[in-house]
Order: structure tokens, then sequence, then C-alpha cells
């Protein structure tokens, strides 16, 4: 998309959404939980830092901000206090509730405390005919998820175009495109919304990876951003803010900007030298890596192999190279059958006992504490010796 | 050393017991008297006790009669197995075994020699049994008390000490093991590192640790809690897609009616247009009914034009009669006149000769000049007649020549439609002629394929009865192969005994053979030979020994019998048991003598299991037998079905088989058409070509004859035209001559003129002839005195010249009124051609013909009435009816819908199975890791 002259820019939005605050990461370990839990709210400085770099006009932050229609104070505070840092004058922000954390009568939307904390440049979506006028004379119309379900499309309630009204008409609503599973109840948004509305630009909000919705279409934009930080590793091209520029004759270009601090990544080792390579790799420390081990390795490798694995996934004492490590080594194997190799100068009676631990390990059964058990022998005979 | 299994046959109270060792510690439990000290006994005998000691004795089973067994497996450190097999009943015995892979094992030793290599092995400080020194009884020493002295024995194993050992090899064994330990700190590190391990994971006793602070137990506790919040998030979830379903049912369910409702509405508004067009059919109806009627009219009127001119004609013709009566009376008039001066002439003879004759010239020359007058006046009045009518043949002329014009316009007019209608009539037979040909296209092209499929059909047919007949020839092979096997088998089965039969041999011999194992306990028979001689003897009736110069003494032990046949010279049965059970035994061998031998006789058969054995084969053979006749019914079944499919193809063929006559026709049909263009055509249109085709012939023909109508109407209107002209040239010519005729003789060329210039002269004539009759009547005034006689004959004359101008008069005035009724008929016939040319009848005709084609396009529509379009309406209400009904249910499951999660459920769920894959995988990894630590101490302080 090719960029308008600036002095044609008549609007300038930043969209974001899927903030998931408090969101839980159970499949981690507790530490690895913790830090990509907090990272969710240290993205929202960047993301502020990049409004205030681009110079928007105004913040939309279109939905699912909280995981939870009530979340603990640890978590709403901590988002007034950084909006409190800045002292925004005309760029006002808007809090959509999304269907995590719908417009609920217990919702942290109605809580007071957290409203009284909010600076004024903040205002938070609370009714269906939410309407506010923004610089150069645009208009921004924003409709909340009441519940955590639903079946009707929150477009609906944005007015059409009048004839004769030429102002920039903004929409921002959360819910699920007609291309994604279970949209029927999950607030379904039509394909042709924005047309269909006289809308110049369409944020929404709900799936974790940037989207154009159809991806087709250009003019005029219905844009999901993504969640600043990725929440699983199936998601595709999360960690983005989506910076609107609007000329003058409402046509919206889209860009994408990264804010996100960790990269979700998956991968696979079947040998020990994918795996020295990987842990040569100078980028791990911002990655939450998935890795799983599919290798049988002799008795040098598997220890070096599990050298290598604590190295990347860090001990009490020492960091991991790798940001956040989730390990599968179920497929990692000792390969028993040259185990005789290594043993050659071990006592007889130990020698004993690996004969015996190899033929354990033939047995299907004891296979799996067999093998471990002649690598514990090996490791810690090496380590006597 | 290391047990891998035992297995104990009539041991004390123990009949049967096996059991596999696991590695490390094995621990048996059980309630008293079960078993297990008398297992640990027999380990004990298996390890250390001869089968012929004493001790031996003591393992004799109670309750029957039977020989003590143990087979004990061992592994030793080399992972070689062992196996040490004992019979401590009679005869006694020992065996070794050795194997390498544990499954299959070779004799190593036996008898005595098995004792000594398993002391040996041991190492417990037990010497080899016999010989000077050997233990008597039991062999005790330290090892063997502490590692399997009975429960009973504990201060025994308290007391005993190794200097009591009756062998060093114990002491040995535990100076190395000790030294082992002691003298290598590579194993006693990794055994300590294990045993660490172990210590942090496990119990004393080898369970795995429960209490505060156990990973096991965090481990475990993380993967309950995440299956609870699973279960919880499964059970909101079947909720929640329960409101889902029935959101997405009902939605369907609403869109239908929806979809029903404007269905209703769509058939309402098409009734209610119905309903308009048959208004509109009534209207265009009417319209044509008033067409007709305004047609007829005109038609009327015309008619009266017609009548009037015929009248007017007639009239005319009168009229000119009328003027013939008049001139003739003119005429008469003239004489009358003629008459009255010759009797005035007469009379004025009569009354003065020279005034009379003064008189008599005067009057004679002013008579003269009135009848030159008078002549010169009737010459004028026809005259002037011939002017009217030149004129009015002038004004006919003019009016024919526009009106000729018109219609020639008119004619050129319809020439032009009529030939753009049979432009258009060519182009939509053309069409016609092409919608057919794709048709016949069509047709001929099914048929061929019809007729391709037939031959394909048939060819599968045939086909299908070659594989019939295959099918059939088979089955007949299988069923030859089956009578002579079944010939074979009973053949086979000639001479053996039934089922029954056998079952009874079974039984006797089951009943035989417990009756001779009751005679056991043992017989002993030792053989001295004197000298070498031939020894035979069949021990309990199976095994048998044989010897043909047996020299050494040798013992022959056996449980039941003993047939001994020493050379040819004696032959000795001895049977043990008791009389009772011997006579059974008797009684049975006899029964077996009689029942069973003859048969194994008859059949060559060795045995019971033999027979059972034939007999099972023949079964197997009747089985087979059975398979191959079910086989050959399956193939006569096949053929019967090939055959069945063969007679369908051929049905089937046969209906799509196509006459090639029939075909050429179809060919033909399409006509001497470009087939390319044709076939184009007919590429274009669907499967159902020939409805299309049909259809679009229908349609084409509706066009050709709707042109065709076009043409025809144009050609009849052009026709109709063209009379008109000629007709109206006709008229026109004949006026023209009439015109010309008339004024062939005028003087001048204008009639208007010269009626102008006869009427001045008439005008002329008659004040000259007033004068002259003033002059005339002077002169007679004068000679009345001189007439007398000629008066009354002048009065008659006077009279008849009355009279006869009277007729003039009358004649003048019947003249008169038919002239101005002439002119009043002709006027109104002017009239009413002026109304008939202004209604121009051309312009009805054809707005007949319109409103007639209006009117056609109505033909074949339905008339809808007003009870059909209520009917449509109060379906419509039903529709919306159940559409309200579907909204209201929709909008109660909506409000359900908002109390539930939906896909922030499912994303829940996803995360909670995430969570609980990784707390099972982590708790899996803890477990084979403290197995292994497990593993390794075991396997060290086993070594």
């Amino acid at each position: 998309m090719t960029a308008a002259p600036e002095d044609e820019i008549v609007l300038k939005l930043l969209h974001t959404a899927d903030w998931h605050l408090g969101r839980r990461f159970s499949a981690f370990e507790d530490d690895a939980e913790r830090k990509l839990m907090r990272a969710r709210l240290e993205v929202l400085d960047r993301i502020l830092l990049a409004a205030e770099r681009n110079g928007v006009h105004a913040v939309l932050c279109a939905g699912d901000l909280f995981d939870e229609p009530s979340p603990s104070r640890v978590w709403w505070e901590p988002v007034a206090e950084r909006f409190k840092k800045y002292n925004w004058k005309d760029r006002p922000v808007f809090l959509l509730p999304g269907n995590h954390d719908p417009l609920l009568q217990d919702a942290v939307w109605s809580n007071t405390q957290f409203r009284n904390l909010l600076p004024d440049f903040v205002h938070i979506v609370d009714r269906h005919d939410f309407e506010f006028t923004l610089a150069n004379n645009a208009v921004l119309y924003a409709v909340p998820c009441m519940s955590k379900a639903g079946q009707r499309d929150p477009t609906e309630l944005i007015p059409k175009r009048a004839p004769g009204d030429e102002r920039v008409r903004i929409g921002m609503v959360h819910g699920s495109t007609f291309d994604a599973q279970d949209c029927q109840t999950n607030f379904p948004i039509h394909r042709d919304a924005a047309v269909m509305r006289g809308l110049d630009y369409l944020a929404i909000g709900d799936t974790h990876g940037f989207r154009l919705v159809p991806p087709e279409r250009t003019c005029p934009p219905t844009v999901y951003p993504g969640a600043p930080e990725a929440t699983a590793f199936d998601e595709k091209d999360p960690g983005s803010v989506a910076v609107v520029l609007i000329n003058t004759q409402r046509r919206a270009q889209v860009r994408k900007e990264r804010v996100a601090h960790w990269t979700w990544e998956e991968l696979t080792v079947s040998s020990i030298e994918d795996l020295r390579q990987l842990t040569r790799r100078t980028d791990l420390g911002n990655r939450v890596l998935r890795l799983h081990v599919t290798a049988c390795l002799s008795a040098p490798e598997y220890d070096e192999a599990e050298l290598l694995l604590e190295e990347l996934h860090g001990t009490e004492a020492l960091h991991g190279r790798v940001g956040v490590l989730d390990l599968h080594r179920g497929e990692l194997t000792l390969d028993t059958s040259s185990f005789d190799a290594y043993c050659a100068e071990l006592p007889d009676v130990l020698k004993a006992v690996v004969r015996r631990l190899r033929a354990a390990a033939e047995n299907a059964e004891q296979a799996p504490a067999a093998q471990r058990a002649l690598f514990h022998l090996y490791r810690t005979s090496r380590k006597a010796s | 050393m290391r047990f891998s299994r035992l297995a104990v046959h009539a041991f004390r109270a123990i009949q049967h017991a096996e059991m596999d060792f696991g590695p490390g510690l094995n621990v048996l439990y059980g309630p008293n008297d079960l078993g297990k000290s008398t297992l640990a006994t027999a380990i004990r005998a298996a390890l250390l006790v001869a089968p012929g000691s004493a001790e031996a004795s003591r393992f004799a089973p109670w309750p029957v009669d039977a020989s003590p067994r143990v087979v004990l497996t061992f592994i030793d450190d080399d992972e070689h197995h062992w196996q040490i097999k004992k019979n401590f009943g009679s005869p006694a015995s020992a065996e070794l075994l050795h194997s390498k892979d544990g499954r299959s094992f070779s004799l190593d030793c036996k008898a005595r020699q098995v004792e000594e290599k398993v002391r040996q092995q041991l190492g417990w400080g037990i010497p080899p049994p016999g010989g000077k020194g050997g233990p008597k009884g039991l062999p005790q020493s330290f090892l063997a008390q502490v590692l399997l002295a009975a429960q009973t024995d504990v201060d025994k194993v308290l007391s005993q000490s190794l200097a009591e050992d009756p062998d060093v090899s114990g002491k040995l064994r535990l100076q190395k093991a000790l030294a082992t330990l002691a003298q290598d700190p590579l194993f006693k590190r990794v055994l300590d590192k294990a045993q660490d391990e172990m210590d942090a994971c496990f119990t004393p006793k080898g369970q795995r640790k429960r209490g505060q602070g156990s990973r096991f137990v965090a481990a475990s506790d993380s993967v309950k809690k995440y299956e609870q919040e699973l279960t919880q998030l499964r059970g909101q979830l079947d909720d929640s897609m329960v409101v889902e379903v029935r959101v997405r049912t009902l939605r369907e369910q609403r869109e239908e009616a929806a979809a029903s409702l404007r269905e209703a509405e769509s058939r309402l508004a098409a009734s209610k247009e119905q309903l308009k067009r048959t208004a509109a059919k009534l209207a265009a109806g009417e319209l044509v009914g008033l067409a007709k009627a305004a047609l007829s009219e005109i038609n009327e009127r015309i008619a009266r034009v017609q009548k009037l001119d015929a009248e007017l004609a007639a009239a005319t013709e009168q009229v000119a009669r009328r003027e013939s009566e008049r001139v003739q009376m003119l005429a008469a008039c003239e004489h009358a006149d003629r008459a009255v001066r010759a009797a005035e002439e007469a009379h004025r003879i009569a009354t003065s000769a020279e005034g009379a004759l003064e008189h008599e010239t005067q009057r004679a020359q002013l008579a003269e000049k009135l009848a030159g007058l008078n002549a010169q006046r009737l010459t004028l009045i026809a005259q002037q007649g011939n002017a009217q009518r030149a004129l009015d043949a002038h004004k006919a002329v003019l009016a024919a020549a526009n009106q000729l014009a018109g219609a020639v316009a008119d004619h050129e007019k319809r020439k032009l439609a009529r030939e753009q209608a049979q432009k258009q009539h060519d182009r939509t037979e053309r069409e016609l002629g092409l919608a057919v040909a794709v048709l016949a296209y069509g047709r001929w092209r099914s048929a061929q394929a019809a007729s391709d499929e037939a031959t394909t059909t048939r060819l599968n047919a045939t086909k299908l009865h070659a594989e019939a007949s295959a099918h059939e020839a088979e089955a007949q092979a299988f069923e030859s192969s089956a009578t002579a096997r079944e010939a074979d088998i009973a053949r086979a089965r000639d001479g053996l005994p039934s089922v029954p039969q056998l079952q009874g041999l079974q039984e006797l011999q089951r009943r035989l053979e417990l009756a001779e194992a009751a005679l056991g306990g043992g017989l002993s028979v030792s053989i001295r030979p004197l000298q070498p001689v031939s020894v035979r003897a069949t021990l309990d009736r199976t095994e048998v020994f044989e010897d043909p110069r047996l020299a050494t003494p040798h013992v022959l032990e056996a449980q039941r019998g003993l047939r001994l046949a020493i050379a040819d010279l004696v032959e000795l049965e001895i049977t043990a048991g008791d009389a009772d059970k011997r006579r059974a035994v008797e009684a049975l061998r006899d029964r077996w003598s009689s029942e069973a031998e003859p048969v194994f006789e008859r059949t060559g058969s060795p045995s019971v299991a033999a027979l059972t054995l034939r007999l099972e084969l023949l079964g197997k053979e009747d089985e087979e037998l059975r398979a191959l006749r079910q086989k050959a019914e399956q193939l006569r079944a096949r053929a019967k079905s090939s055959r069945e499919q063969a007679e369908l193809h051929e049905l089937q063929a046969a209906k799509l088989e196509c006459d090639p006559l029939e075909l050429a026709a179809k060919r033909e049909a399409i006509g001497e058409v470009d087939l390319e263009v044709v076939a184009g055509r007919f590429a274009k249109l669907s499967k159902a070509w020939e409805r299309e085709g049909d259809a679009l012939c229908l349609q084409r023909k509706g066009e050709r004859d709707a042109a065709d109508r076009v043409w025809s109407e144009s050609d009849k209107a052009l026709e109709l035209a063209g009379y008109r002209v000629t007709e109206l040239e006709k008229t026109h010519s004949k006026l023209h001559a009439d015109a010309q005729s008339a004024t062939a003789d005028m003087p001048g060329t204008d009639p208007a003129t010269l009626l102008l210039s006869i009427a001045q002269q008439l005008s002329t004539i008659e004040e000259q002839e007033r004068e002259a009759e003033r002059a005339i009547r002077g002169l007679v005034a004068s000679g009345n005195a001189a007439a007398t006689s000629a008066a009354a004959e002048l009065d008659k004359a006077k009279r008849s010249s009355s009279e006869a101008r009277d007729k003039v008069v009358k004649l003048d005035e019947a003249l008169e009124a038919e002239k101005a009724s002439l002119n009043a008929r002709g006027g109104q016939r002017d009239e009413l051609r002026a109304q008939v040319e202004r209604m121009d009848r051309n312009a009805a005709s054809a707005l007949l013909e319109t409103r007639k084609a209006a009117l056609a396009q109505f033909v074949d529509e339905p008339v809808m009435t007003d009870d059909e379009v209520r009917l449509q309406e109060a379906a419509l209400a039903k529709a919306a009816q159940a559409h309200q009904d579907i909204n209201e249910q929709f909008h109660q499951a909506d409000g359900a819908l908002s109390k539930v999660a939906g896909s922030e459920l499912r994303e829940r769920v996803r995360q909670s199975q995430d969570a609980l894959a990784a707390a099972r995988t982590r708790e899996a990894e803890l477990e084979v890791d403290a197995d292994a630590w497990k593993l390794l101490r075991d396997t060290l302080r086993d070594v």
C-alpha cells in the first residue's frame, strides 16, 4: 500500500485489541507462566509509546482487554497507572468490552475504583449508542459486548451513513467475522459490514493474529490487529498493532507495527547436531520455544543433549538461553546397543549392572526406566571418575 | 544370581504352583496356610537338597500319592539362565539345564553333579554332597541360614556363624562383596547416588513418597487439579453447546420461515398481479367489442353512403326525366302559344283588317322575337345544366384524385410493412428450422449414443454369459471333485468308530489311566545278571528298557507296573498297588482288550489318539468337502447372477438399440444445415435438452406463426390497399371521363365562369321576353274590340296555353322539389361520406386488430379470482405467524445464549487440556526418572 502524503492525512489511529490481561499459561512451568503473564502488561507500554511516536489522533482498544470480566486489582490497577503516565489532551483512548470481558453488572468496567483511576482521555465504551467526535470532524461509533456469547451482529447497531454526510466514520466492535469457526454465536460480523454501514474503517477484535477481513478488500478496511503478545503457538501473525492513516478522500491505509517482546516458535530437533545448532542461535532470549526432541542418541550424545537442554532451559542458578522453553522430550531415547563401548573401563560389577540394565531395556515396558538408569549410571560414573 | 521362575508340583500341601520373579525385592504375601513357607522350602529344596536324601522324604504330599517336583530357574551374574529340575519322589532325579536366552534349555548335568554345580555357583559355604566330610541331611552354612532360614529360625539366624561353615566359599563370597564395596569407590559412589535419589523419591519400603513436599504429590495434585477443572469446563461447554446448537437450529428455522414468508408474499403478489392481468384481459375484451362496434358503425355508414349514392343516381335520373318532360311541356306550351297567337291573329283579323294587320305584323314580329328569346333561354338552361354537371364532375374528379393519392400512399406503406413482415417471417422460419434441426440433432445424437450404449451393453451381456459359463464349468469341476472326495472320505471312514464310540473309547482310556495311576506306589527291581543276558523291560506300560547283553547290575524303577522278559526264558509281570485297585485295572484292561484293541486292529490305528486324529482329519475333510460344495454353489449362484445380469443387459440393449433406418431418418431429420452450427447450439443446451429444444421449437414456431400472421395480415392489407387504389383509379378515370365529356361541348373550359355567363344571359333574355310580352299584350288590348268570334277560340287557345304553362310550372315545381330533394340527399350523402372518411375505417380495422392482438396476449393467461387471492392472503398470514413464532423462540434462545460462554469457554477448555497434558507429561517424566534410579539401585544391590 502506498503511503499518502502527510498533508493529505486527516486522521491517524492506533488500533489494538485482545490484551487478555490475567490470562493463565498453565501448560508452562510456574516461572515461565509468570513471565508470559507479566509480558501481557508490559506490552502496554510499547503500545502507548507507538501511539505517541506515530502521533495518532486516537487509540482504539477493540475488546478482550482482560481475560475475564472481573480480573483482580493486580491487573486493572497497572493499566490505569500506565495511562496516567501520559497527559494526552487530544488523543482519546477508547476501551471496548469484548466477549472475554463483557459489560456485565459486576465487570471491571463497572468498578468505580478502576474508572476513577482512569485519566479523562480514557473512555470506556459502556453503551450501545456510543458516539464520539474525533479530530477533523471524524466520528467514532463503538458497540460493546454485553455477554460472553451472542448471535447478533454488533455492527447492526451502528447508524448507516446519512446522505450528504461526508465525515470520516470509524466503527469499533468485537466479534467473529463470517469466516471464523463458531461465528454464528460469537457476535457474528458481516463481511460487508463496513460498506453497509458507510464506515471508512472498521476496527474489530477477537482473533489473535493480524488480519484484513476479507483479505482481498483494502477499502474500506476491516482489521483484526491481533493480540499484542501471542497466547498460543498456533496463532498466525500475532504481536502487532494497526496504525491507520485516513486521507482527505477518506481512504484508509493500514500499517502493521510490531510491539511484542515474545516470539512463539515450535521446533523439532532430531539429532545432536540440530540441538547444537539451536544452542548456537542468538535470538532465543525472546523466544517462547516449544521444542520436540526426537532422537536416538549414544550415551555421550545423550549426556551432551541433557547438558544442552539444561543450558537452553536454565537451572535454579542460571538463566536458560531460551526465554521460555516448553520441552517435549518423550521421543529422546538412549541407544543402548553401543553402550558397551563406553563402559570398558568400568569395574566388573558395574559392567554386570550395565548388562542387566541393557537386558531390561529390551523389554518395552521397562525400556524408559532402564534407559534412563543406564544414563544415570553413565553420567554418575563419568563424574565420579 | 537372581531367581526368575519357580514351579512346584505335589510338594507338601501344594498340588501345583508357578510364579515369576521380578528384578529386585519380591514379596510373597497372603493369609496363613496358603503355602508361602512351603514355597520358600521348595526353593531351599531345589538349591540345597539332593533328591535321594532323607531330607527329601519330608516333601511328600500328604493328601495324594504323588512325587514332589520342583523346577527353579535363575539367572547368574553373566546373564545366563539355569534351570534346576528335581523330583523328590520315586524315582528321584535331578537335572540342571542351561540356556543363554531363557527360552531353549539344554541339559548340563544330572544327579549328583547337579548338587555340586549349584553349590559351586551359590558359594554359600556348602561343600558338594557325599564324600568325606560331606553334609548329611539339610546342608547348613551362614549364608544358607541367613538367606533361606525358615521363619521360625530367627534365633538360628542370629546365632549362626561363618566359622561354622563346612566350606570356605561363603566366607570368600562375603569377603569379595565387601571388598567390592570397600575397594571400588566408583561402585560405591554410583550406589550412594542411586540410594540418595531413591531416598528422595521412595519410602524405605519402596513406596513412592506421598508426604508433604513430595514431587510426586505435587505432580499428581497438578494432574488432578486440571482433570477436575477440565471436567467442570467440559460440563459447562456441553451446556453451552446445547444452547449454541439450539440457536443455530433456530436461526436456520427462522431463515426457512422467512423464506416461506417471502415466498408466500411473492405468491400473493403474483396472484394480485395475475388478478390485475385478468382484469386487463377483460378490459381488452371490452375494447375489442368497442372497436368492433365502431367498425360496424363505419361499415353501416358506408352502406348508407352507398345506398344514398344509389338513391341519388335514381333521383338524378328522375330529375333528368322531369327536365325532359318539362322540355316537352315547354314545347307543348310553345305550341299552345302559337295556337293562342293564331287565335289572336284570327281575332285581330276578325276585329280590324289594317289595324289588325298592323297589329298582327307587330305581334308576329314580337311573337317571333319572343319565340327566339325562348329558344335562346332553353338553350341556355340546357347549357346551364350541362355546366353544372361539368362543375360537379370536376369536383368529383378532384375528390377522387385526392382519395387516390391517399390510397396510393397507404398502399406504399402497406407494401413496406408487408416486406418487413415477410423478412421477419423468413427470419423466424430460419430460426424455427434451426431449432427443429437442433432438436433433431439432439435426438439423432441421443439415438446414436443409445445405439453405442446398446452395443456396449450387448458386449457386456456376452462377457457376462461367458463369465457365467466359466463359473458353471468351475462349479461342475468343484462338484466332481467333491463327489470324488466324498467317495474317498466314505472309504476312509469305513470301519472307523463313530464319534460316540470314540468318546466311549476315550472315556475307557481315561478311566484305565486313572486306575493305573491309582496303582502308583513305586516298584524297584534290581537285576544282577550272572552272565550277560538279554533283558527287555516295559515300565508302567510305556517306558521300555532293553539291553541285549546286560552284564552289570541294573535297577528298574516304575510307578505302577513292570513287565520284564529275560532272554526268552522267562517273562515277569509285576503290578503295584492293592488288590482291589489291581482288579479294577484288570477289569478295565479286559474291557480295553475287548473293546479298544479290535478297533485298533480293524482300523490299523495304534491308539485312541491316532483314531481321534484320523476322525478329526476326516472331520476336516468333511468340512473341506462342504466348503467345496458351498464354493460350487456360490459359483453356480454367481453364474446365475451373471446370466440374470446378462439378460438384463440384453433387455437394456434391446431397449436402447436403434434401427439404423430410424437412425438415418433421424440424421436426415436434421436437414441440410451446417452441423457445426447445430452442434454449437446444441452444446448450449443443458441436460434437459429435449425439453428445452421442444420449448425452443414451440417458441420459434410461435414466433414464426406470429410473423406468419403479421405477414398474412400485411398481405391482406396490401391487397386491400391495392384494390382500393384500383377502385379509386377506376372511379377517378370514370369521373375524369365524365368531366371531360361534360365539358366537351362547352365553350371554354371553366364551368363556373360559364355558369355565371349563362346566368347573366338568361337574365337578359328574360327581360327581353318580358318586354316582348308587354308589347304583345299592348297589341292584344288594341285589337280586342275587333275580335269577337275569334275570342272564344282565343280563350280556348289561351286556356290551353295557360294549362300548358300551369303544367310547366307544376313540372318546374316538381323539378325544383326533386332537385331540392336531390341536393338534400347529396348533402346528406356528402356529409355521411365526410364522416366516414373522418372515421377512417382502416384505422378502425387496424385498431380492432391491435386490440385483438392485445387480447391474444391473454389467451393462455390463467384466470385469477378474488377467492384464490384470499387463499394466498391466508397462506401469507399463516407463514407470517410461523415466522413470528420461530422468531420468539429464537429470541428466547438468544437470551439463553447470552448466559453461556461460547467460544470463550472453548478457548478455556483448550487451555485446560494443554495444561493437563503438560502436567501428565511432567508426572510421567518424574515417575520414569524415579523408577530409573530405583532400578539402578536395585540392580547395583542385586549384582
